[in-house]
């Protein structure tokens, strides 16, 4: 071909189209009319057409009218002498829409033949379709993280804060800017504070994990000092070789607050139930109060008469005198058990306590009731006492109930009416039993599975409300309440309290 | 000494047993006192006129059982109840069955109740001499005729010797005699002696 020069032929084989076309790049050199004086061998690939075949043809026809035309000033551009490069998207010819970088240089063709362009163009589609979803996917992670309601915050594997999102900078007070660079243990109270160095060092040495990949509970600390109620979540990962970790952070905050009114309420409950039972305690109690004040009135009434006499004995009267004091004392302590038994319990009233205490504090105040309903009572206990840590008014005021629905069961029914008790410590060593058996008439066994239900009740009077608070009593101190009917008839309530270990202490955890 | 008026106290409350006891040394009476209803029942009672003070609420049976079976078993004797709150409608129903009184714990009139059972003594003592007297009739009373026995009711129903003699069909003079040997064998002496044992008379077979 005419405008084939050897010289420029020969530059061109220079390229050498074995190594060009192993690029993702095409090379063509147009003469100074955009005719192709050379087409490396990517051409075939991308145009489907010989490279051969291209020689001395427009570029127009190759590339199409669009890209041409997209193209044209840097091909003259190119002509003029200055290199020029277009970076973008263009529609080539039936290749679609492609991403490309290209690089126009001008040429020298040889003597005669003047200046050309060379144009070497990278097809960068793939590239850029990746770093396009890249983009992407990067702005739906920010986005949701951004977004989140839990706190979201990265750290380094030194524990230095690395990203903050805007729910961690509400939750703990601090801004992301202020945050981020700075030890993760400032959002933390002591001890865990000073400790937390410690903990990542501990996992990066024995890879055990303590927090990572579970949930927990804690407590951290707010810009101002204020503790807040958190559950988090942590999880590792890799930047390269690096390590890092993410902390999930949920405020638990209301949800602790809806535990503390639910709380709250169950004590009030708890309490008015409390009340209902002193209530009903109250006729009982009149007698009890009401013995050693007829006592006293009449001792009291003999002193006056033996007063009158002449020569009255002095060692009968001390003698009154004593009996009055003794009665008097008497009556003091009736009221003071009253009055332990009504006093609202607080939940951090939790003291170390043994179930026989407990049997022979409550016994007392129903001595009238059993009386009355002709019950007799057998307490045995074993020895070696157990202990339990527990609130022992709520414990108390579950046992007064147990033991008034027990008495009402017998109250009425012919035969033997036998109240009995046992608590000891079960063989496994874990837990103290209570075990309170009547030998009433038994819960028809339609009634067994609603027994604890809120509500539920076969008395005219009461709320229904007695078993149903006895049993979340025992739940909130880790324990059970069972009933279960008796072979020879009646009905026992089994109560279990976990027995104290002195022993035991929850481990500092990271 | 079983022969002076005593009261029988039942409380299970030793306080209250012991309270009273002494109560009542100070106004001159006479206890002895029980734990239980069962424990009085079980009990020789005095020969002497006596009156029971019985806890309404007692462990082994109830004031009221106490009270039927006392009634059954000694009649005659008087009950005053002590009770506790709530007690009332018990209490009229042991008043129904011929209790004195009772008393609400704790804060009776002291003075009351031993005025309540002095009175109770008081009766209790008169009603044992009577029955004492119409044990004495009942003896006696087979040792009548069949004629001074007739008389002898007539007259002790309160009916005159001239309606007796009618009402018999013999002389106002025989009617006298009849009567006056008939108050002789039964140890009467006066009229009114006569009238008080009409009971006797009625209820017993010549």
């Amino acid at each position: 071909m005419e405008a084939h020069g050897p010289s420029a032929s020969s530059e061109s084989e220079a390229f050498g189209n074995g190594s060009v076309s192993a690029l993702p790049i095409i090379v063509a050199q147009l003469d100074d009319y955009y005719r192709v004086q050379f087409a490396s061998d990517g051409h075939r690939a991308w145009f489907g057409v010989d490279p051969q075949h291209q020689i001395g043809r427009h570029i127009r026809e190759i590339i199409g009218t669009n890209a041409f035309t997209r193209l044209e000033n840097r091909f003259r551009t190119a002509l003029s002498g200055t290199q020029t490069t277009f970076h973008g998207q263009v529609p080539y010819a039936h290749c679609g829409h492609r991403f490309v970088h290209s690089v126009y240089t001008p040429h020298a063709l040889g003597q005669e033949m003047g200046t050309g362009v060379q144009m070497v163009v990278s097809d960068l589609t793939p590239y850029h379709n990746l770093r396009r979803q890249l983009a992407d996917e990067t702005l739906r992670s920010r986005t949701i993280v951004q977004h989140a309601i839990d706190g979201i915050v990265t750290l380094n594997h030194d524990g230095i804060i690395q990203s903050f999102n805007p729910a961690a900078e509400r939750l703990f007070g601090y801004t992301a800017n202020e945050a981020i660079g700075n030890n993760i243990a400032m959002l933390m109270p002591e001890p865990d504070r000073h400790r937390h160095d410690d903990y990542i060092r501990h996992y990066q040495r024995t890879h055990e994990p303590r927090i990572i990949g579970t949930g927990r509970d804690v407590t951290a600390m707010r810009r101002d000092g204020n503790p807040i109620d958190i559950r988090l979540a942590v999880a590792e990962f890799f930047l390269g070789q690096e390590q890092h970790f993410v902390g999930f952070i949920h405020d638990l905050s209301s949800r602790k607050r809806a535990e503390r009114e639910a709380l709250e309420a169950r004590e009030n409950l708890a309490h008015a139930n409390r009340i209902t039972a002193m209530g009903e305690l109250a006729a009982g109690l009149a007698h009890e109060i009401s013995q050693p004040l007829t006592a006293i009135q009449a001792t009291a009434e003999a002193c006056r008469s033996m007063l009158k006499e002449d020569n009255p004995d002095p060692t009968m009267l001390a003698d009154a005198l004593e009996q009055i004091t003794v009665q008097s004392q008497r009556t003091g302590s009736i009221v003071r058990e009253l009055r332990d038994f009504v006093r609202k319990g607080s939940p951090g009233q939790i003291g170390r306590h043994d179930p026989e205490s407990l049997v022979n504090n409550v016994l007392p105040l129903l001595s009238h009731e059993l009386e009355r309903a002709g019950v007799r009572v057998v307490y045995h206990h074993e020895t070696p006492l157990c202990a339990c840590l527990i609130n022992r008014i709520q414990i108390e005021q579950v046992l007064v109930n147990i033991l008034r629905n027990a008495i009402e069961a017998m109250e009425g029914h012919d035969g033997e009416r036998l109240l009995q008790i046992r608590s000891r410590l079960r063989p496994d060593g874990q837990w103290c039993e209570i075990d309170i058996d009547d030998s009433g008439p038994g819960i028809p066994p339609a009634h067994m599975n609603r027994l604890f239900d809120p509500f539920f009740t076969t008395k005219t009077h009461g709320m229904g409300q007695g078993l149903a608070i006895c049993r979340s009593i025992i739940e909130r101190h880790g324990g059970s309440l069972k009933v279960e009917p008796l072979a020879m008839g009646g009905t026992r309530f089994r109560i279990l309290l976990p027995r104290e270990h002195r022993d035991a202490e929850a481990s500092v955890d990271a | 000494m079983r022969d002076a008026p005593t009261v029988l106290i039942v409380d299970d409350d030793p306080a209250i047993r012991q309270a009273l006891t002494l109560l009542f040394k100070s106004a001159g009476l006479a206890s002895e006192s029980f734990a239980s209803g069962g424990q009085l029942l079980a009990a020789d009672k005095p020969n002497g006129p006596a009156c029971v003070l019985l806890d309404l609420s007692l462990p082994d049976l109830d004031g009221l059982e106490v009270q039927q079976r006392l009634h059954r078993e000694t009649p005659g004797i008087p009950v005053i109840f002590l009770t506790g709150y709530g007690d009332v409608p018990v209490a009229v129903q042991a008043l129904k069955y011929g209790a004195i009184d009772f008393f609400q714990k704790p804060d009776f009139d002291r003075q009351n109740l031993i005025q309540t059972i002095r009175q109770a003594l008081i009766d209790h003592q008169e009603q044992l001499e009577a029955d004492a007297a119409k044990r004495s009739v009942q003896a006696l009373v087979g040792s009548l005729s069949h004629r001074e026995l007739e008389v002898a009711r007539l007259a002790a129903a309160g009916h005159a010797n001239k309606v007796i003699g009618m009402e018999l069909g013999i002389s106002e003079r025989t009617v006298e005699t009849h009567r006056g040997r008939a108050m002789k064998k039964l140890g009467l002496r006066r009229a009114a002696d006569l009238i008080k044992a009409e009971k006797a008379l009625e209820e017993t077979d010549a």
